[in-house]
């Protein structure tokens, strides 16, 4: 990339807001994809939408991709420069413009940490004497770093979106720059928008048609009580039939997640080990919430389903601290794969919940049959599956076998009628099986939309289609 | 025109392409007259195409084709013990395809969010003849652009529904509506309802889940009349369905911040879901998308609209001028 364009990007966003020495590159080689890398030609950080869409207009108008990102924790590759050009990075965008309590929503920049929103909330609720405590509810395994403008180009979900929806549930305004570096706000503060939806378009479009600079979101009441309800299984059939039961039962978990045996040896090696039960096969964790009689019914309720169906122990939580410690320790499981593999790929599928048990067993012959080990957790409620399948890149070839395993797992997943991606995206891994969900005249007509916004191609190229 | 099969409403499509004649699809029209005004040569009657209801209880989905009455849907999953989450205006009489495509919510979409959230796939008729299926009945989907999406809310300017997988919900335990005074805003939500609406001068708050939680809502609730079980259904059903704003000739839907929804004309009938700040008036509002008489509507990004139009439908033969 030429000085004279370097020097053009400074004059919009400031000398220090531009990355574009080899050494500095090196760090935006990847995301959270670790099996996938791809060199930027530059690295550009606004502080505000006109900066932003300034920096667009300068690169669409160049023929230089643009790549959008967060903090970089795509496991699709969502982030990942495949084709050079620009990396803009929204980690000067990280303002909580407004919490606006009258009208359960926050206005947030693009690059505000998933998990800084509740902080705040909860700094408010000690604040102020409040009735109502608030949260925001799509929380992504990454919370703790991921930002919004990165959840909502993937439309990522997490645990509590058995009850709450994923990220595109929450999205009541959206602003974005879209090429050829024009600012468009999209809703607001109201509940709807009349017409075609384009938030809804938006988001989980990774990046390919437009950057989202700032978001208005909406934020859910908190019920006066949570109770958490650990049940342990001998086998991982039995535990699938009962994630169904429950769900047939009529109870509505905030959410609902199971791990197997090695996902749980994995996190009770390490720093958040919450004493889960290591003898068991798998593992499931149920939140259920409302009023404290409320919530100790429910509670009752489901302890009850899963005894009738087969758990060999149930615990109801009531300790808000175990329970934190619990909860922390499921969403630490991918971070303490390091403990029983040195590498891992991690797939996405989704499938009918009632077809757990089959999906399971698949993704274990998947891996046993190349050699490799696999680590199953899973968003239960929705049938959102992630296999973790371990392998060691200083063995040759081993890496290879584990994408192979990961892709012959999806397919499988579609085939019991699901999906090859729940929340983590398509990105540059999944293109590929993109063909295998839709024919050509879908493909078709997302390929017609992509361009009919982003003519030149250059928002995030080599994404998503195959 | 009323094709019976698939293959003919694609055939029906197709043909409309080459003649550049405009289609008008509808159901049982409840909304027909309704809405942004679109010009058409002919009614794409979509009566005669095959029933579909197939519900799956254990998985919580239900896959229907989209004329099926939403009523009698709702009455097939309650046999199940499942239901819709879903209450718009004039339920009983709109079929599933129409609620879709028009994206029409009641007050519990507070907590269930509204049918484009509670839409898993659908398989259409693109505008350009093209039979297509996006989504997947899952709970969680993010293979490729979420177009299921832009269907719902599109006014059958997009694609002609043929059939839909929907997220359904167990009966809950226990319901209670309670009937009180009108609240403020800040009132209403301590109170958690699931739903609350306000009618001609009165709020209702609706509470659902186990018996332990909706008698504890009901308790906080303070004064009012209690209905519980079917009485709360049936007095909620009626509520919502709003046949008497929706007979009016001069029919606007308002949407604001809730805490900004201006209050209703006086003397007109209206029907608010002060959770949301949606409210239908009956008569002149002033301010909102006017649905009846047809009208067509001012949208922020059009050309943007315009452009999803253009592929969807090249040739402008589904409802051209209702959207954008």
């Amino acid at each position: 990339m030429d000085l004279s364009f370097i020097k053009r990007l400074e004059e919009v966003v400031g000398r220090g807001g531009v990355l574009y020495r080899e050494v500095d590159l090196l760090v935006y080689e990847s995301d959270g994809t670790l099996a996938l890398r791809g060199r930027a030609d530059a690295v550009v950080f606004p502080r505000s939408v006109e900066e932003m869409a300034k920096v667009v207009e300068l690169a669409y108008s160049h023929g230089v991709p643009i790549v959008g990102r967060g903090s970089g924790t795509s496991l699709s590759g969502g982030a990942v420069a495949v084709k050079g050009g620009i990396v803009i990075s929204t980690a000067r965008m990280n303002k909580i413009i407004e919490v606006d309590l009258a009208n359960e929503v926050a206005v947030v920049q693009a690059g505000v940490i998933n998990d800084w929103i509740n902080a705040y909330l909860s700094r408010l609720g000690y604040q102020y004497p409040i009735d109502l405590g608030y949260q925001y509810m799509a929380d992504p395994g990454s919370q703790r770093v991921s930002t919004i403008g990165g959840n909502i180009a993937h439309n990522s979900g997490g645990v509590k979106c058995f009850k709450y929806g994923v990220t595109v549930n929450q999205l009541r305004g959206l602003t974005v720059v879209i090429p050829p570096g024009e600012v468009r706000r999209i809703g607001g503060k109201e509940f709807e928008q009349p017409g075609y939806d384009l938030i809804g378009l938006v988001a989980g479009s990774e990046g390919t048609l437009a950057l989202v600079a700032e978001a208005v979101v909406r934020i859910t009441p908190l019920y006066e009580a949570t109770l958490t309800i650990l049940a342990s299984f001998k086998d991982l059939y039995t535990a699938g039939r009962a994630v169904s039961a429950v769900i047939a039962s009529g109870a509505m978990p905030v959410a609902m997640e199971l791990m197997d045996k090695l996902a749980v040896e994995a996190v009770e090696s390490g720093p958040y080990a919450a004493g889960l039960p290591r003898d068991a096969e798998a593992v499931l964790l149920i939140q259920v919430e409302g009023s404290p009689p409320g919530a100790a019914a429910e509670a009752d309720k489901v302890a009850k389903v899963l005894r009738e169906a087969g758990a060999a122990q149930v615990e109801i939580v009531d300790d808000p601290n175990r329970a934190a410690r619990l909860w922390a320790a499921r969403k630490q499981a991918f971070g303490a794969m390091g403990f029983v593999g040195p590498n891992y790929v991690v797939e996405d599928g989704t499938i009918p919940r009632k077809r757990l048990a089959e999906a399971l067993a698949i993704a274990r012959s998947a891996a046993a049959k190349r050699g490799l080990r696999v680590a199953n957790v899973f968003h239960a409620g929705d049938g959102n599956l992630h296999p973790l399948i371990l392998y060691d890149e200083r063995k040759p070839g081993e890496r290879e076998k584990a994408i192979e395993a990961g892709e012959e797992i999806l397919e499988a997943c579609v085939e019991l009628g699901g999906t090859i991606t729940g929340e983590h995206g398509v990105g540059y891994m999944k293109k590929r099986l993109l063909a295998k969900m839709y024919g050509e005249a879908e493909i078709g007509i997302m390929k017609a939309i992509k361009a009919s916004f982003d003519p030149r191609g250059l928002l995030n190229p080599g994404k998503i289609f195959p | 025109m009323r094709p019976k099969s698939v293959e003919e409403l694609v055939g029906a499509v197709v043909e409309a392409n080459r003649l550049r004649a405009r289609l008008f699809p509808t159901c049982l029209g409840s909304k027909a007259g309704m809405g942004p005004p679109a010009a058409y040569d002919e009614l794409l009657e979509l009566t005669s195409m095959p029933r579909v209801v197939e519900v799956d209880e254990e998985e919580m989905v239900v896959k229907v084709s989209a004329c099926y009455p939403a009523a009698s849907l709702q009455e097939e999953l309650a046999k199940r013990g499942r239901r819709l989450a879903m209450d718009p205006p004039l339920f009983t009489r709109s079929s599933i395809g129409g609620i879709i495509a028009t994206n029409f919510y009641g007050p519990m979409a507070y907590r269930y969010m509204t049918p484009r959230d509670q839409l898993l796939s659908v398989r259409a008729v693109t505008g350009g003849g093209q039979l297509v299926k996006f989504g997947a009945p899952v709970m969680k989907d993010v293979a490729g652009y979420n177009l299921k999406r832009l269907l719902a809310g599109s006014w059958g300017t997009l694609a002609v529904i043929v059939e839909v997988f929907l997220r359904i919900y167990a009966l809950p335990e226990a319901v209670a509506v309670v009937e009180t005074d009108p609240k403020p805003l800040g009132d209403v939500r301590k109170l958690l309802p699931t739903a609350a609406l306000e009618k001609d001068g009165r709020l209702y708050l609706r509470f659902e889940g186990t018996a332990a939680e909706v008698e504890y809502r009901v308790a906080k609730a303070g004064r009012g009349e209690v209905y519980y079980g079917a009485d709360a259904e049936a007095l909620w059903r009626s509520a919502t369905e709003a046949i008497d704003v929706f007979s009016s000739d001069v029919v606007y839907r308002v949407v604001a911040p809730p805490a900004q929804l201006p209050p209703p004309p006086s003397g007109a009938r209206y029907v608010k879901y002060p959770l949301l700040g949606v409210m239908y008036v009956g008569g002149e509002a002033g301010v909102g998308y006017r649905l009846k008489p047809p009208q067509k509507w001012q949208l922020p990004n059009a050309d943007l609209m315009a452009r999803i139009k253009q592929v969807f439908d090249p040739n402008g033969v589904l409802a051209p001028g209702r959207l954008p």
